[in-house]
Formats: C-alpha cells, sequence, structure tokens
C-alpha cells in the first residue's frame, strides 16, 4: 500500500464496502436485508431477488467468517484482471459469515498448506490501482486470522 | 415418452481447425447425421443451431445455405456448455407437440482463448471468475468431505485418455499416467492442466424425428429419446455451483441443478440410475466428472472416487462413464460438446463405437453442465 494518506480511497463498486473514515476505524462489507422475507445480500441493492419486495434495510456484514472452500489460481485471468509482472498465484475462497450468506473472495494467502475448510477468517481491503483522478481504487480480501 | 427417434448423428472431430471456416465445420457433421438417418435436408422442417463463441448473426440460416435452402424455420441456440442438451429438448417439444416431424440439430463453436471470465466487470477486474477456479473450488470441497485427492483426480484423467486415445474423434489421442498428470502445472490448486477440458473447435449434429418419419426413412436401429430435461438453478443455490455470483445464502442447503434434472429425468424415462448402462457426463476437469456421476445418483455422495479406482468406470466395468473420453480427451467447442455425447451413446447403443465399445447397452445417459446453474439430462433407449 501506499504510504501517502491524502489521496482519496474508492470502492472498486459503489455499495460494496465501508472504508474507514479514519485510521482507527475498521472497515466492513455493505449489504442489503430483505424487510420482507429476511434474505440477505452482499452489495446494496434495492429489490430483493428472491420476493422482488423493494422493501430492503442497508446492513453491515459481519468482518470475521469461516472458510467454505478455496482455489489457487496460477494462471491469470484474462483481461480486463492485470496480472503482476512477474505474476503471483492468488488465493479465492468462499467466507460464510454470521448474516447467513457466503461471500467470494480473495485471499492473502496463496499457499493452500496454510489454508483449511473452517478456518477463522477476516476482511481488510487492499488498493488495486488508481483510477485516472489519482483515487486509491480499494477492493476486500479475507486473511486468516492468526 | 418415446415417441421421439434419433434417426442419426454426426460428428466433425474436435480439435484445432484454425483455416476451416466454421461452416464447413458444421457441415461436416450435418451431411453426415443426414446420411445416417437417411434423410436428406428436404426432410428437414425445424433446424436449431447451437453456438456459444461465436458472434455471427444468423449463423444457423449461414451455414444451412451449403445443404439448400427450403424455407424452414433456423433458430441460434445459446445455453453455454449445456447448450447441446437445450437443443434436444426443443427438438423434442416441437416433435411431440406435433408441431413437426423431423428436426436437423446442431452445435458449431470454435475456440476463442485458453479461460471464460464470466463475472460482473469489477470480477473480472480482479480475475476472480475466470472459470478454472470456481471449477477447482468444487474439488476442492470434494477432497475435504470425502477424503478423495489430486491422485484421485489423476485417476479420472488417465481413465479418460485411456479411452481417448481409441476415439478418431478426439483431439488428445495419448495416454497419460497419474504421474503425469500430476506433473502437469497447476492451473488452478487443486487441479493441474490434464485435470481441465481444452477449449477447441467442432461440430455435431443430431437428426431427431417421429416414429412415423423413422419408419418411412427405413431407420433400421431406431433410438428413442426417454427423457430430455433442462434445469436452471432452484433457490437456495449451492454455494459452490459454478456460476457469476458473489453472494449466496447460507441459510438453507440448495439443490444442485443436475440432481434436480436428473431426478426428473429418471422420471420421464420411467425409469431409475440403476437402468443406466452406459453414461456421458460433463467433465469440465475430472473433479467434475466423479461430482456428476453422484449428483446423477448413479452412486452414492462420496463413492464416485473408490468406484473408479476399482474399475466401474471403465468400458469392461459395471457402468462404463465417458468411454469418448469425455471434453478431457475431446476438448470442449461448447456448442457441440453436448451433442457429442449424444453421438457417442448413439454408437454405444448401436454398437458402433469399434475398439471402445461397451458391452450391449440399451439404455444411455448423457448429461451436461453450463456456466451459471443450468443442468440437462438427456437419457436415450434403444
Amino acid at each position: 500500500m501506499s504510504k501517502s494518506t491524502a489521496e482519496k480511497q474508492v470502492p472498486i463498486k459503489e455499495g460494496m464496502i465501508k472504508l474507514p473514515a479514519s485510521p482507527k476505524e475498521q472497515p466492513s462489507l455493505l449489504g442489503s436485508k430483505c424487510r420482507s422475507c429476511g434474505e440477505t445480500y452482499f452489495i446494496r441493492r434495492s429489490r430483493c431477488e428472491q420476493c422482488q419486495s423493494g422493501d430492503l434495510e442497508h446492513i453491515e456484514l459481519s468482518r470475521r467468517g469461516k472458510l467454505y472452500s478455496y482455489s489457487i489460481m496460477y494462471y491469470p485471468a484474462p483481461p480486463p484482471y492485470k496480472p503482476s509482472d512477474p505474476f503471483v498465484p492468488y488465493g479465492l475462497g468462499w467466507i460464510e459469515l454470521p448474516e447467513g450468506l457466503a461471500v467470494l473472495s480473495h485471499l492473502t494467502e496463496n499457499d493452500p498448506d496454510k489454508l483449511r475448510v473452517g478456518m477463522e477468517m477476516e476482511l481488510i481491503l487492499d488498493e488495486l490501482e488508481k483510477d485516472e483522478m489519482g483515487n486509491k481504487v480499494m477492493y476486500y480480501k479475507f486473511r486468516p486470522v492468526k | 415418452m418415446e415417441d421421439v427417434v434419433l434417426a442419426g448423428v454426426g460428428m466433425h472431430p474436435f480439435g484445432r481447425y484454425r483455416e476451416k471456416d466454421p461452416a464447413d465445420i458444421a457441415l461436416e457433421a450435418i451431411t453426415m447425421a443426414l446420411k445416417d438417418a437417411n434423410m436428406t435436408f428436404k426432410d428437414i422442417q425445424l433446424a436449431l443451431c447451437g453456438t456459444v463463441l461465436l458472434n455471427r448473426p444468423q449463423l444457423g440460416a449461414e451455414i444451412l445455405q451449403g445443404v439448400g435452402q427450403t424455407g424452414i424455420p433456423i433458430y441460434d441456440i445459446r445455453a453455454a456448455c449445456a447448450t447441446g442438451g437445450a437443443m434436444l429438448r426443443l427438438a423434442r417439444d416441437a416433435i411431440s407437440s406435433g408441431s413437426c416431424d423431423a428436426v436437423l440439430v446442431f452445435g458449431i463453436d470454435k475456440h476463442q482463448g485458453m479461460f471464460q471470465d464470466l463475472g460482473e466487470p469489477w470480477q473480472n477486474t480482479l480475475g476472480m471468475k475466470a472459470s478454472p477456479s470456481a471449477f477447482a473450488m468444487v474439488a476442492q470441497r470434494y477432497m475435504y468431505e470425502y477424503g478423495a485427492t489430486e491422485e484421485d483426480f489423476a485417476r479420472v484423467a488417465v481413465k479418460a485418455h485411456k479411452y481417448g486415445r481409441l476415439n478418431p474423434y478426439a483431439m488428445f489421442r495419448q495416454e497419460f499416467t497419474i504421474e503425469q498428470v500430476l506433473k502437469s502445472p497447476y492451473v488452478a490448486w487443486p487441479l493441474h492442466l490434464y485435470n481441465f477440458c481444452s477449449p477447441d473447435d467442432g461440430a455435431a449434429a443430431v437428426v431427431v424425428c417421429s416414429k412415423k418419419i423413422a419408419r418411412k426413412h427405413n431407420i433400421s436401429q431406431p433410438v428413442y429419446l426417454a427423457a430430455s430435461v433442462m434445469a436452471t438453478a432452484d433457490y437456495p443455490s449451492p454455494i459452490l455451483e459454478p456460476s457469476s455470483a458473489y453472494s449466496i445464502t447460507t441459510k438453507k442447503k440448495g439443490r444442485p441443478v443436475v440432481v434436480a434434472a436428473g431426478e426428473q429425468a429418471y422420471k420421464e424415462a420411467g425409469i431409475g440410475p440403476g437402468d443406466i448402462e452406459v453414461v456421458e457426463v460433463q467433465d469440465t476437469e475430472s473433479a467434475h466428472e466423479l461430482v456428476h456421476i453422484e449428483q446423477l445418483g448413479l452412486c452414492r455422495p462420496g463413492e464416485a472416487y473408490h468406484l473408479l479406482r476399482e474399475g466401474t468406470f471403465d468400458i469392461t466395468g459395471r457402468l462404463p462413464v465417458n468411454p469418448s473420453g469425455g471434453i478431457q480427451c475431446k476438448g470442449e467447442p461448447p456448442g457441440a460438446s453436448g451433442l457429442g455425447q449424444v453421438c457417442e451413446i448413439m454408437w454405444q447403443l448401436r454398437g458402433q463405437a469399434g475398439p471402445r465399445q461397451v458391452n450391449h447397452p440399451k439404455v444411455g445417459l448423457s448429461q451436461v453442465f453450463g456456466w451459471n446453474h443450468i443442468g440437462g439430462v438427456t437419457i436415450l433407449k434403444k
């Protein structure tokens, strides 16, 4: 991550992550919960996919969850993904959150021997790149809890 | 449901044909299928063209100009890797509803690169939906739940190539050892390069008709479409089924789409999984060959890799699986691969599979699975 804190941070997608307003604050994933059927979603939305209700409340999802499954990508995905040079294999996994949903995420870990199903994972943010305005484009990852 | 007959099949070998136009590839399969059905294009009343990767408008109409213009309706159909199953279902409905008597169904594709990136733009920017990782996470969970190993997945690839070597329609026709598979580079851990199907070029065609037309054209070995089912995601969807999803409910456990399609197909055919004598399943990679065998109820969950070790799925075993070598050997032109399975089952039921022939099967099953929870099951009966 860059040393500078003056640059503005923006999420890779609106309604996805709560960026910490100060270094003391923790980031979180944003979601919605349907007031009609109780379904919860990662990333805010205005309509419930299941019951079609438009009555949803904004929620923040738990910062911790459990690893459900994982894989390590040994080849870079095609564009628009921009692999590092040299390419470093990266971990992906599904994280089960207490709100009754699972979220697909990048993992900080790319060694399968250091990952196991059911392990406690916690949310962090990382910078993807600078956009054309010089803002830091932020996305989410999960890392094993030490 | 046995009023629909598969009258003829044809295939253009799957492989890499950089210089060959898709229309020419498709026409070879179509010509072969029409000849196999003792028909000409003038006998066909409806045509369905399946393609996933080719972006040519009205591709089906363009291709069929090569067999003569007869004024029939032609539709292009797209259902990811399940395209073949989708077209057969539509053909069956057209015939059993009485709207027509003979349908030509064909699929054609040319590969456009190694990986498909299949998420929303932000997911693709982050490299989160390259197709191999979605399949690999299912493989990882299968290992965790049932104790299978990378060696078991390698054994699937070894079996595939043992029979793919004997298939003139397959792209890869060499045998591998378990060690060779395990030494091939990881694509998406825990799966290696030799565990995966490769995108390639090819075409397959099937002529489907009513019993009346089959009699008229003296089909000597009629094979009946006993069931043809397509299904999409139910709620809740399983966490791991390969799709563009990034948020899935875990409040209830989801039923995989292939389970749903399989159960409905057995019901439609009036048989059970125990009656199936030869199977072609969607083996996008080695792990899913095992997963799909189990989802079809052909054995208990977690049992497939044990049965594989015992030789049950060999062509000489109790339940031969993918005697064609599957798409691990044939490669996958997704518009054509589902019908490629149907060609193999037809040849097996008619005793025309040459050195990879299994022992006198009377009932066969073909299963496809496509990205975003699309599952198809076709049951053929002699």
